[in-house]
């Protein structure tokens, strides 16, 4: 079953995500904030991660930067996450690291269909 | 006497001479008297003009100064106005997220809780959560396009498959309505230079458009290349309800649609055209329109052709004038 790391500190939007993709059938961990991302990293060992670009304190694009520097999170797939939907918070979003990227409000369909491309082959 | 009299007296005493003066004596006198008054009088006038000046051109500066205080007041509002529309439209959004997304997730879990028959229901609280969604989202961009904040990222982007996409998007309410949307075969190279994601705004506003104002009819596409100008021509014609030539002049202005009561029997904002306008003019292109009540309307969305595809256009276009029409069947 495919591993998924949510990352997001809106309590509603985070119990969405859960609940939609646990019923779709992947396994999924969350965390509120950047530092608690990189705590579970290790252990959780996610095949993707749906990371929240305006969290508080760190925010998503340094969050991403901090991951790629890991032994554990060099090349796990990481599928950005915003309300803003400027043509430069793509870009910046994939220069700090992400693999993808998607606006909010969430379309899982559309989601479902990023998700899937980025996950490794022996995920499923 | 005055300073002015003693002078002209000595004057003409000089030149001519003070024996030929004395003789004519009191009329000589009157004479210099009423050559005073007069004097003095028009100095007078003269003072009274030059103080009414003064105070005209004091109160010129002063309104000056007013219009300069409004004009700075005035741009102050409208960035203020700006910010908050945007501050608004976001704060807005997040509320609006969880109800849909809650809706939905309520949708997808009823059978399993044994209440499919509120599902009905929870689609309509979904589609008005996504109408007000939609609505939020065009007086943002109407507020970052007037606040010159809106970016356009221009790529190549290729007509077909934008098309393709709005095609797919609208078919539902085409049959809703009962209309064909025909859409020609369109060369997969041809490509404008836009922002993929406005073009697609555009186009889904403009064709959603002519599929509501038109009943039982057709919605037709057309592709074309403009010989000569490097420009590429999307025209949507319908066979609706048309405008009138003063409708029409109204049509690009904020919150008017061509007719209020139209906003009663269509919906929508009367915010989509102006979008649609303006976004276009950022991806430097504009939308044409003519229009004839009971009979329907056309509109073109001109933008810059992609240099990428030019090499396989130059055939097209060749020693033609006007547009080259791809058409469908």
């Amino acid at each position: 079953m495919p591993r998924i790391l949510i990352v997001e500190d809106n309590e509603m939007n985070r119990d969405l995500l859960v609940r939609r993709l646990t019923r779709r059938g992947f396994e999924v961990t969350t965390a509120a904030l950047g530092r608690e991302a990189l705590e579970r990293l290790g252990g959780d060992r996610p095949d993707c991660i749906l990371m929240d670009l305006s969290l508080p304190e760190m925010d998503g694009l340094e969050v991403t930067r901090i991951i790629r520097t890991t032994p554990e999170g060099g090349t796990v797939p990481i599928i950005a996450l915003t309300a803003h939907a400027q043509a430069s918070d793509r870009e910046r979003a994939l220069a700090a690291g992400c693999d993808d990227f998607d606006t909010k409000p969430i379309d899982l369909d559309r989601l479902l269909e990023k998700i899937r491309a980025l996950l490794p082959a022996d995920a499923e | 006497m005055t300073g002015w009299h003693k002078l002209l007296e000595r004057q003409l005493r000089r030149t001519v001479g003070l024996d030929a003066l004395t003789s004519y004596g009191p009329e000589f006198e009157r004479f210099l008297s009423a050559v005073n008054e007069a004097y003095v009088s028009q100095d007078e006038d003269r003072a009274l003009v030059v103080r009414s000046l003064e105070v005209s051109s004091w109160e010129l500066e002063r309104k000056q100064t007013m219009l300069q205080e409004a004009r700075l007041e005035a741009e102050a509002a409208n960035l203020t106005k700006g910010a908050f529309l945007a501050n608004m439209s976001h704060e807005m959004r997040t509320p609006l997220n969880a109800i849909i997304g809650y809706s939905e997730l309520l949708i997808e879990e009823a059978p399993d809780l044994q209440g499919e028959e509120m599902i009905p229901d929870l689609e309509k609280v979904r589609a008005a959560g996504r109408h007000l969604l939609g609505l939020i989202n065009d007086l943002l961009d109407l507020a970052k396009v007037d606040a010159g904040k809106l970016e356009v990222d221009l790529q190549p982007v290729s007509v077909a498959h934008v098309l393709g996409e709005v095609q797919a998007l609208l078919r539902p309410l085409a049959s809703e309505k009962g209309n064909t949307l025909d859409v020609p075969d369109i060369p997969g190279d041809l490509c404008v230079m836009a922002d993929e994601m406005r073009l697609r705004q555009v186009l889904l506003n403009l064709v959603g458009n002519a599929l509501k104002f038109t009943e039982q009819g057709i919605v037709h596409l057309g592709v074309g290349r403009m010989a000569g100008s490097e420009r590429v021509a999307i025209q949507i014609e319908d066979s609706g309800i048309g405008m009138t030539p003063e409708q029409l002049s109204r049509l690009f202005r904020p919150f008017v649609q061509a007719d209020s009561s139209t906003t009663r029997k269509y919906g929508g904002t009367g915010l989509g055209l102006v979008i649609s306008q303006r976004l276009t003019q950022l991806m430097g292109g504009e939308i044409t329109v003519t229009s004839t009540p009971g009979y329907g309307s056309c509109f073109i969305v001109f933008l810059p052709e992609a240099a990428l595809a030019s090499e396989s256009a130059s055939g097209a276009g060749d020693g033609e004038s006007g547009m080259v029409m791809v058409e469908g069947a």
